[in-house]
């Protein structure tokens, strides 16, 4: 009897354990769903272009046809618009491709519905030209330049405190400087800094934001579309040494970092946490060298 | 050993300076005597000044004697002068001074190096017994077990009774053995031997160095103030300063390179030299092209003068090479004509293309059953079978005419031999190769030693090369900044010079450049300039161009197309100037639209190839020595 009412305790334990635990799943889970969604907009991603195998192949014989199949896979956590692939720098004379350039509206980004990006295939048809004379192979460079256009949003948690001498503010402790690891794009706000001036009763706070580019590629131009503290817009946000457009950082190949500075006054008087968000358009470049082998049919290289 | 030599030559004539008080002290009391006899007595001033003179003279007679008396100063005018008998062709005597020489840089260097004579006379005897007794030979194990043994004996001797002194004298025997294989061409020797590239310092040791001379100076004795000491301070400042020009002013590293093989005959080495000195392009000697300089007063712009004058003697050959007199008005006018081709662009060389590895060329090839010495009843009627290796890859038809002929090495006659297995032949295959006997004409007898002479020329040969370029247009700086680098390591990287003209290692090509400039891949819009030379990359010599074309230009303005027709080649009679001819230079300002105004999304256009093709014809020879011993 006794060891009748042992089992039964027994089992009653074993299942609050397993119920106990199945909850736990579960609010991990609910959890991991909510920081997944964060999470893409993560690191560096950008897009990937890689070429299907044997399209091209290693070595093309001449006066045959080829495929050049390019696989665009975006792993950026934003779509791509506007896209464009372009072949450039191959001697008609032993490649002729055909188009030479072509296009994408959209590539969707990854996010909690899409989470491996959207891929695309482009395929480009190709015929080779003969040798000259009796020439074993002719390597011919090319350049693969791909263009398009994206956004990126960043936000924050911060702490503002206008009263810097307040050694008794039981509030929030107010950070002058944070370092970012990327928001999922490969333009990325790497580096914010906050200076706070005491005005009257509030204060004006400047935020120094470094904007810069961690992708592979070149950045062309970024526009700011949105800068917001808490629900009120700043007042001031202009990139450093902007001439037309103070909205609009304009780089070149050895520029490739812009610094984004915006102004905020504010009147509470004790510090609070409140959210810093950022948007941004920008136009990004990329341009990789490939090869392809023109080869005898009775070359053997060794 | 030399740079010590070298070094202690330069300090010798730094005390050598000091010597020339002597001189003036010797002079002074004839001239102070004549000065007090024109203040005293005027009419007695003839005599004083012939007394001045005559102890002048005397001076002058006592420094010649003494600086004669110095074998060192004996190499360096004997040397001199075998060496101006040598560059002019004085072959015959050059072999006697030769050894002359030897004798006396032995002597020489024994004084210098203050031995016993016979000790460095040592190892250059048995240097001559080996040479001309036993025929330079390589000789097998017992050879120089024996030879080497009794050699040994010669050395090793003296050595025990001089308890190890004679070594040094033994070793300093060997430095005028190396200086007879210089003197007799031991570096276009080796140049031909490993195909070396000629530096601007070999081109310099090979046509101006008198070795003879250069071992004279560093043997000259330090002067101590005896009699013939200015001679020889005098002499070791000229020749230190002429080493300076010839050797150091060419600032090119050392001659340096491996080398493997067996001491051969000096006739070789002789004819080695003969035949690059011949190849060599002919300019005034650099060291008489600096004294020309410094005496213009040309010391701002000194290496800029050389150049200059180097370019005008270059220029001089190659007028009179091509026929034109000295002083006449054709002479002149190719003057003008070769400064005008340097202004324009001058000749232009290509590039081997790396991805042809089989050219079209051919070559002569004696089978070790070659009749070379023969002894023979009549002397009538031999046949002298070669083989005539083809390489075709490209499969070319083309015709052959095949020659011989026969020159006795004594009395200097030439006559013809008949190719009897056909002397017309007509070649298709890829890799033909012909047996060519040439037979000796009926009415001629052999006998002694001949020069056989065979010759092949091929008519209507084909080569093509072909030269890459980009077209960017009118692009702004920001652009040209970030694209000209891509664009150079995409398409004008890697192995080899790939910006120039390239082709095939054939026989000959055209080399040509075309650009805003010559060298730069990158078009942009503006002048640009087209020059073609045709390159004799073979032994051999181009007979005729028989015609050219250039492809890939027909976009461009008909005048620049015009120029780049083809109109008739005249060519040197011989190999001067290295080994380009000069061919034709265009120039145009317009571009086709596609390469003004490339394709925006491409940002360039191109590469885009450009073809010149050459059809020549072409000549090679090749000289077998002969010898028929008439019997009976």
């Amino acid at each position: 009897m006794n060891g009748k009412k042992h089992s039964s305790s027994l089992s009653l334990r074993v299942l609050v354990l397993v119920l106990c635990v199945l909850l736990l799943m579960g609010c991990g889970g609910s959890g991991g769903n909510a920081d997944g969604k964060q999470n893409f907009k993560q690191g560096f991603g950008e897009l990937v272009v890689g070429f299907l195998q044997n399209a091209p192949p290693q070595s093309i014989y001449p006066g045959s046809d080829f495929k050049i199949i390019l696989e665009l896979d975006n792993q950026a956590a934003y779509d791509l618009t506007n896209g464009k692939v372009s072949i450039i720098g191959l001697n008609n004379k032993y490649f002729e491709v055909k188009p030479e350039t072509q296009y994408f509206d959209t590539l969707i980004g990854r996010s909690l519905l899409s989470p491996v990006g959207e891929k695309k295939f482009l395929e480009f048809a190709g015929t080779s030209g003969q040798l000259f004379e009796n020439a074993n192979s002719y390597r011919g460079n090319y350049f693969l330049k791909v263009n398009y256009d994206s956004i990126m949003g960043f936000s924050d948690t911060l702490c503002i405190n206008p009263r810097l001498y307040e050694v008794y503010d039981s509030g929030c402790k107010m950070s002058d400087q944070k370092s970012y690891s990327g928001q999922g794009a490969p333009l990325a706000v790497t580096d914010m800094q906050v200076i706070t001036y005491p005005i009257g009763t509030g204060a004006k706070l400047e935020f120094r934001f470094k904007v810069s580019n961690r992708g592979q590629g070149e950045l062309d131009h970024i526009s700011l579309t949105g800068a917001k503290l808490g629900n009120e817009a700043f007042q001031k946000c202009e990139f450093l040494g902007a001439s037309l457009d103070i909205h609009k950082a304009l780089l070149d190949q050895n520029r490739q970092e812009a610094t984004l500075i915006c102004e905020k006054m504010i009147t509470d008087q004790n510090s609070y946490e409140t959210t810093l968000s950022l948007a941004f358009t920008y136009s990004y470049q990329s341009i990789k060298q490939y090869t392809l082998m023109l080869v005898s049919p009775n070359y053997r290289s060794y | 050993m030399g740079l010590s030599a070298i070094l202690s030559a330069i300090k010798g004539s730094s005390s050598g300076a000091a010597a020339v008080a002597p001189i003036a002290k010797s002079v002074a009391p004839g001239l102070v005597g004549a000065a007090g006899s024109v203040g005293s007595v005027t009419g007695a001033a003839g005599t004083a000044v012939s007394g001045a003179a005559f102890a002048a003279g005397g001076v002058a007679v006592r420094e010649t004697v003494g600086a004669m008396k110095a074998p060192g100063v004996l190499l360096i005018i004997i040397g001199f002068v075998h060496y101006l008998l040598q560059i002019n062709g004085v072959a015959g005597i050059t072999t006697v001074t030769a050894l002359i020489l030897f004798f006396i840089a032995g002597w020489a260097l024994s004084d210098k190096m203050e031995v016993d004579r016979w000790g460095v006379f040592i190892p250059m005897l048995v240097f001559l017994v080996w040479y001309f007794f036993f025929g330079a030979t390589k000789g097998d194990l017992y050879f120089w077990l024996y030879f080497g043994g009794i050699s040994a004996l010669f050395f090793l001797g003296p050595a025990l009774f001089t308890k190890g002194q004679s070594a040094k004298p033994e070793l300093g025997g060997l430095i005028p053995v190396l200086f007879l294989f210089l003197d007799f061409g031991l570096i276009a020797f080796a140049q031909q031997q490993f195909d070396l590239t000629v530096t601007a310092l070999m081109k310099n040791l090979i046509l101006y160095m008198p070795w003879w001379s250069l071992l004279g100076l560093l043997t000259l004795p330090v002067s101590k103030g005896e009699s013939g000491g200015t001679i020889v301070s005098v002499l070791r400042v000229i020749g230190i300063v002429y080493v300076i020009i010839i050797v150091l002013l060419t600032s090119v590293p050392a001659v340096a390179y491996e080398q493997e093989g067996s001491l051969l005959d000096l006739n070789q080495f002789q004819q080695a030299q003969e035949k690059l000195r011949a190849d060599l392009p002919q300019t005034e000697n650099p060291a008489l092209s600096n004294l020309k300089c410094i005496a213009a007063g040309r010391f701002t712009d000194l290496q800029a003068c050389i150049n200059e004058r180097q370019q005008i003697s270059q220029d001089k050959v190659t007028c009179v090479a091509a026929g034109n007199k000295e002083g006449t008005s054709s002479y002149s006018q190719c003057l003008k004509e070769q400064q005008e081709i340097r202004v324009k662009g001058g000749l232009v060389a290509g590039v081997d293309d790396p991805n042809i590895d089989k050219p079209t060329v051919a070559n002569f090839v004696v089978s070790q059953y070659f009749p070379k010495d023969i002894p023979h009843s009549t002397g009538e009627g031999l046949v002298y079978p070669i083989e005539l290796n083809i390489q075709n890859p490209r499969e070319q038809e083309f015709q052959v005419k095949l020659s011989c002929n026969f020159t006795n090495k004594k009395r200097k006659q030439s006559f013809e031999g008949e190719i009897i297995t056909g002397s017309d032949l007509t070649i298709k295959g890829m890799e033909p190769k012909l047996s060519v006997s040439c037979k000796s004409p009926s009415n001629e007898v052999l006998n002694g030693t001949y020069d056989l002479v065979y010759a092949a020329e091929f008519i209507g040969l084909n080569s093509g090369s072909t030269l890459e370029r980009v077209f960017i247009g009118e692009k702004t700086l920001d652009w040209k900044n970030e694209w000209t680098p891509k664009i150079n390591s995409a398409h004008f990287s890697g192995t080899g010079k790939t910006h120039l003209s390239k082709g095939a290692k054939d026989f000959a090509r055209i080399g040509f450049g075309y650009g805003n400039t010559l060298e730069n891949p990158v078009v942009e819009s503006g002048w640009q300039i087209l020059t073609a030379s045709i390159e004799n990359l073979g032994s051999g010599k181009i007979t005729k161009v028989n015609n050219y074309k250039f492809t890939g230009f027909e976009g461009y303005p008909g005048e620049f197309i015009g120029c780049l027709q083809n109109t008739p080649v005249t060519l040197p009679e011989q190999k001067y100037g290295g080994k380009l001819i000069y061919l034709l230079t265009c120039n145009t300002d317009s571009l086709p639209d596609n390469f003004a105004n490339p394709n925006e999304d491409k940002g360039y256009e191109g590469p885009i190839e450009f073809v010149a093709q050459l059809n020549y014809d072409y000549k090679i020879e090749d000289t077998e020595s002969i010898t028929v011993r008439l019997q009976g």
